[in-house]
C-alpha cells in the first residue's frame, strides 16, 4: 500500500520505509521476507552509527583499488 | 620412530599423514599416488557421515590425476614437490568439468567451470590432487557452516559443536585427519573463525597476495583467498607454491628474536575465557613481549567491514534476487536484500574510514613486526545453543564470532591463525598479525612457539565417528 503525500514521517513505519527501498531497487518484499530484512537493516544503521561517529578529514578519500 | 606413511608402505594411509610425509612416500616409490587417493576417499567414505565436511567428491578426476603422477615416476621422471598429495577445496574454487555452487542450489544449474581456480592450477602444477569440494556458509556469508541446502558441518573435537565457518568444511577435514590441506577464502575471518574452533593451522594471506580468479567473489573490497593445514610445515610449503614461488625460492624467514612482537590490547583483551587469557599470557612470557598496541576505532573498523560486506554482497546479488530471492538460504537472503538497500553514502563513508584506518595500521607497523590477537574469545559453542559471551552477556554466535577477526579484515594485513596447545579444553587459537606482505615473519613466529610447544594442532579425542 502506498504512503500517501504529505504523510509527516515520524508516522511511517520501518516496514513501509524498507519496501519502498525495496521497490526503488526493482525487489518486491514477501511477507516471510520482511521480519528478517528489517532485522539486518537495523543491524546495519547500528553499524553506519559506528562508521559515521569517526570524524574524517575531507581529503580521505574513499579506499577503491586498495592496496594493503 | 615408525613413519606409518613411509615405512608401513603395505597399510593402508593412516588419517593425518602429512603433506610432506605423503610427498616422500610418492617420490620414494613407497606407496603410489593411486593408493594414496584410494585411501583417502575410503578415509572420507568413514568420517564424513558424522562431520559432513563434503559436498562433492572428485573421485574420477583425481583418480586419473594419481595415475598419470604414477606413470611419469614409472617412467623415470622427476615428480614435482607434492606429487601424489590430496587436498579439497571450499565450494567457491573453480575445478574444471564442475559446477560451483558456493554452497547453493541457486547456482546448481550454472555451466560447469571452463578451468580451475588459479591457485587450484598452481597446487596441481605441484603434483597435488583436488579430492573433494569442501562445505561452506552459502555464499560464504556466515561463520557457523549451517548451510540450508547441504547441512551443518559438525566440529571433529567434538561433533555436538560448531566448527565455525565460513570455510568450515574445510577446517574439519584438516582438524579430523583425512586431507593434509585445503582451501578456504576470508572476507570477514572465515579462515580464521574455522581454523580457531577446530584446532588447524591457517594463513589469510596479505590482501592481493594470492589470485582469486576463479573464486567466486562475496566482497571484493575484502576476499581474500588462502589454507587450512594440519601441521605448520605444510601451511608453509602450500603458501609458497600458491604464491608462485619454489620451495628453493621461498623468501628466507626473519630471526624470530629480531622481530618486535606486541599484544593487542582493549578491544582484543574483551571478553576472553579464562583458559584462552592464561594461554595468551603464557605466549607472551615466552616472546618476551612487554608492549600492549591498541588499535584506535576498533568498533569502527569493524563495523566498517560488515558495511563494505553486505553492501558489494548486496549488490552481486541482487539481480537474482529480483528473480529467486527464496531460493536461497532465508539467513543469506535477508542480508543480501539488506545489503542491497544500504545507503551509497554509508558505504562510502566505511570505504573512507578504511583509508583513515590503512594509514593508523601503517603506523603500528613502524614500531612493531608482529602482533598478537586471539582468533575466537572461547571455544566452538554448542550447536544446539549456539552462543557466546561477549562482555559478560550470551549473544548470538553466528553474528560474533567474527569479533576479533573482521577489524583486522578492514587492514587487508596477513594473519596467519595458529592453534594453542595446553588448552586443558578444547581447540583456542591465536591470530599472529604482520604488515602487508610480512607473512615470512608470522611463520618465523610461529615456528618458534611450535618448537617450545605452545602451538600445534591437539589429537582429536577417539571419535566414535571413525
Amino acid at each position: 500500500m502506498p504512503v500517501p503525500h504529505g504523510t509527516p514521517a515520524e508516522t511511517i513505519s520501518p516496514a513501509e520505509i524498507i519496501r519502498a527501498q525495496a521497490a526503488v531497487l526493482g525487489l518486491e518484499l514477501t511477507d516471510a521476507q520482511l521480519p528478517g530484512v528489517l532485522d539486518n537493516a537495523a543491524l546495519l544503521a547500528r553499524y553506519a552509527a559506528l562508521v559515521n561517529a569517526v570524524p574524517l578529514p575531507d581529503t580521505c578519500e574513499p579506499a577503491f583499488e586498495y592496496t594493503p | 620412530m615408525i613413519n606409518p606413511v613411509t615405512d608401513l608402505p603395505s597399510t593402508p594411509l593412516p588419517r593425518f599423514a602429512t603433506a610432506r610425509a605423503i610427498a616422500q612416500a610418492v617420490r620414494a616409490g613407497h606407496r603410489s599416488a593411486v593408493s594414496v587417493i584410494q585411501d583417502t576417499f575410503s578415509n572420507m567414505r568413514a568420517v564424513d557421515p558424522a562431520l559432513n565436511c563434503v559436498t562433492h567428491m572428485l573421485e574420477q578426476d583425481a583418480l586419473e590425476q594419481a595415475a598419470r603422477i604414477d606413470c611419469a615416476r614409472q617412467a623415470g621422471a622427476p615428480l614435482p614437490p607434492l606429487a601424489g598429495v590430496p587436498f579439497g577445496v571450499k565450494d567457491l574454487f573453480d575445478i574444471a568439468g564442475h559446477v560451483t555452487t558456493a554452497g547453493s542450489k541457486v547456482l546448481r544449474h550454472a555451466p560447469c567451470a571452463r578451468q580451475d581456480a588459479a591457485i587450484v592450477q598452481r597446487l596441481k602444477a605441484a603434483g597435488a590432487i583436488p579430492v573433494a569440494k569442501l562445505n561452506m556458509d552459502e555464499f560464504a556469508y556466515g561463520f557457523a557452516t549451517d548451510n540450508a541446502h547441504y547441512g551443518v558441518t559438525r566440529n571433529p573435537h567434538d561433533p555436538t559443536r560448531m566448527a565455525g565457518g565460513s570455510s568450515g568444511g574445510s577446517a574439519a577435514a584438516v582438524a579430523a585427519g583425512v586431507l593434509p590441506f585445503t582451501l578456504g577464502s576470508d572476507t570477514n575471518g572465515s579462515i580464521r573463525v574455522p581454523a580457531a574452533l577446530c584446532g588447524t593451522w591457517g594463513i589469510k594471506p596479505t590482501f592481493g597476495r594470492l589470485p582469486r580468479d576463479g573464486a567466486y567473489p562475496f566482497s571484493a573490497s575484502l576476499d581474500v583467498v588462502g589454507s587450512f593445514a594440519g601441521t605448520l610445515d605444510d601451511l608453509i610449503d602450500t603458501f609458497h607454491i600458491m604464491d608462485g614461488v619454489a620451495s628453493d625460492d621461498a623468501p628466507a624467514e626473519p630471526d624470530a628474536a629480531s622481530l618486535r612482537v606486541a599484544r593487542l590490547g582493549g578491544w582484543f583483551a574483551s571478553s576472553l575465557s579464562p583458559a584462552l587469557t592464561t594461554l595468551i599470557e603464557q605466549v607472551c612470557t615466552r616472546l618476551n613481549v612487554t608492549q600492549t598496541v591498541d588499535l584506535p576505532h576498533t568498533a569502527s573498523a569493524r563495523a566498517a567491514s560488515f558495511l563494505i560486506t553486505a553492501a558489494e554482497g548486496g549488490n552481486l546479488h541482487l539481480p537474482r534476487l529480483r528473480q529467486q530471492a527464496d531460493d536461497y538460504d532465508p539467513a543469506t537472503r535477508d542480508r543480501f536484500l539488506a545489503g542491497a538497500m544500504l545507503a551509497s553514502s554509508t558505504y562510502l563513508q566505511a570505504q573512507r574510514f578504511r583509508s583513515w584506518f590503512h594509514a593508523r595500521i601503517h603506523q603500528i607497523f613502524e614500531q612493531v613486526d608482529v602482533l598478537i590477537a586471539p582468533a575466537v574469545m572461547c571455544e566452538a559453542p554448542l550447536l544446539d545453543d549456539p552462543t557466546i559471551l561477549v562482555d559478560g552477556k550470551p549473544v548470538a554466535a553466528r553474528a560474533n564470532l567474527g569479533l576479533y577477526t573482521q577489524p583486522l579484515t578492514l587492514a587487508g594485513v596477513p594473519v596467519l591463525a595458529a592453534p594453542l596447545l595446553q588448552t586443558h579444553t578444547l581447540p583456542l587459537g591465536l591470530q599472529l598479525v604482520a604488515a602487508p606482505g610480512q607473512e615470512s615473519a608470522l611463520f618465523s613466529i610461529a615456528r618458534k612457539l611450535e618448537r617450545e610447544g605452545v602451538l600445534g594442532t591437539m589429537p582429536i579425542p577417539t571419535p566414535e565417528y571413525a
